[in-house]
């Protein structure tokens, strides 16, 4: 969630900066959630346009965003987020060995080969 | 046309309009009643929370202008009186122009309102709300599976002179502008100054795009009752017309019942917090 709230003394292209900083961290938005574009958005927080796109380009800039050309402009993950998928294909990987009857043993030598042969 | 014929005319014009325009015709207090937490006339899948006194003011705003645009779009349907064997056929189009005029205004304006100036904070979700948002795919394919279906059949079933297919085919590509238009209308910026106010607009526009989504199957059912009303060489097909009603009715339930769900298991996801308490 984005708001902007022009009462404050931070300028809104600071506001929306780090608002998307935070909600990357926080994992609210994943690696490449895609936001609006600008006209969208400046839209729906009754800001002007070039207000979004400073804050897109400063963004992109600091890495925080990547733009695709027409496709948009899309979070990049962080490492705790790409930890946390991480995490989330292992829980899914120990179900399936479970499912299948192997062993935690079998279970890490079959990664071992996979990371061997990647 | 006769005195008669036009009194009549404006007495199903009336009725339309009433039907059609409901919530825009309703006592402040009763329309509150709507959009308040333990409100009688709540719809189902609403915020469990009071909408916002801004948004009720702009809803009523815009509900006022659309029953304009919905009497002015009658007007055409008015001329058809004399054209028609029966007058009281005129009624079905008449119902269908009225809610499609309000529906178009209601679109149109609804989709500029994230353009006014805003004075205090405002929210954005950080994505754009897609139509899948909002009604689930499958509940679509229902809504146009079934109009292909009845189009299809109805042309290979009837045949004679006075048949002209072209018209139910020609509701086909109406169904595929109001998808179109519906997946436009759920993609515009919404106007909140909160999360509260943002889930009762996404309850509002659900409702419309749900709406713009079965106008097609609707102007299908007005057409089937027009065209197959009567008799054939090969006998009474007005059966088809009933078939028709009914399985459209269904699946315009569907589509409902669909939005609904979805939209109660994105509020019991807190998608949008604060709206559910």
């Amino acid at each position: 969630m984005l708001v902007v709230d022009p009462s404050l003394a931070v300028p809104p292209f600071e506001q929306i900066k780090q608002q998307i900083v935070a909600a990357r961290e926080s994992g609210e938005f994943p690696a490449n959630h895609r936001l609006p574009p600008v006209r969208h958005l400046a839209l729906e927080l009754g800001i002007a346009p070039n207000t979004v796109a400073r804050a897109y380009r400063e963004l992109e800039a600091s890495g925080v965003i990547v733009t695709r050309g027409r496709a948009g402009s899309f979070v990049t993950g962080t490492v705790e987020s790409a930890e946390k998928a991480g995490a989330a294909a292992a829980r899914d990987y120990v179900a399936t060995i479970e499912r299948l009857g192997l062993t935690a043993s079998d279970a890490v030598r079959l990664v071992r080969g996979a990371v061997g042969q990647g | 046309m006769d005195i008669g014929l036009f009194v009549f005319g404006l007495i199903q014009a009336g009725v339309a309009f009433l039907l059609a325009n409901g919530r825009a015709l309703m006592g402040e207090e009763t329309m509150r009643e709507r959009f308040v937490r333990n409100g009688i006339f709540k719809g189902l899948g609403t915020p469990d929370t009071d909408a916002p006194e801004g948004f009720l003011r702009r809803l009523r705003d815009r509900e006022g202008r659309a029953s304009v645009v919905s009497a002015l779009a009658m007007l055409p349907g008015l001329t058809t009186l004399g054209a028609l064997p029966n007058p009281s056929a005129a009624f079905p189009i008449l119902v269908s122009l009225a809610f499609a005029g309000r529906l178009l205004a209601l679109a149109v304006l609804g989709a500029r309102e994230a353009s006014a100036a805003a004075d205090g904070p405002r929210i954005s979700r950080g994505r754009v709300v897609t139509l899948a948002d909002h009604v689930p795919a499958w509940a679509i394919g229902v809504l146009v599976a079934v109009q292909v279906a009845f189009v299809v059949a109805a042309s290979w079933l009837v045949t004679g002179p006075a048949w002209h297919p072209w018209g139910l085919f020609a509701s086909l590509a109406l169904t595929a502008a109001c998808v179109a238009g519906a997946a436009w209308l759920a993609r515009q910026p919404q106007r909140a100054a909160d999360a509260t106010e943002l889930a009762w607009s996404d309850s509002v526009r659900r409702e419309d795009v749900v709406a713009l989504l079965t106008l097609g199957p609707i102007a299908t059912m007005v057409l089937g009752a027009l065209l197959l009303g009567g008799d054939t060489a090969q006998g009474p097909v007005g059966i088809l017309v009933w078939v028709n009603f009914v399985v459209v009715m269904v699946a315009v339930l569907v589509a409902e019942a669909a939005s609904r769900r979805r939209a109660k298991a994105r509020l019991g996801a807190g998608e949008v917090s604060g709206a559910r308490r």
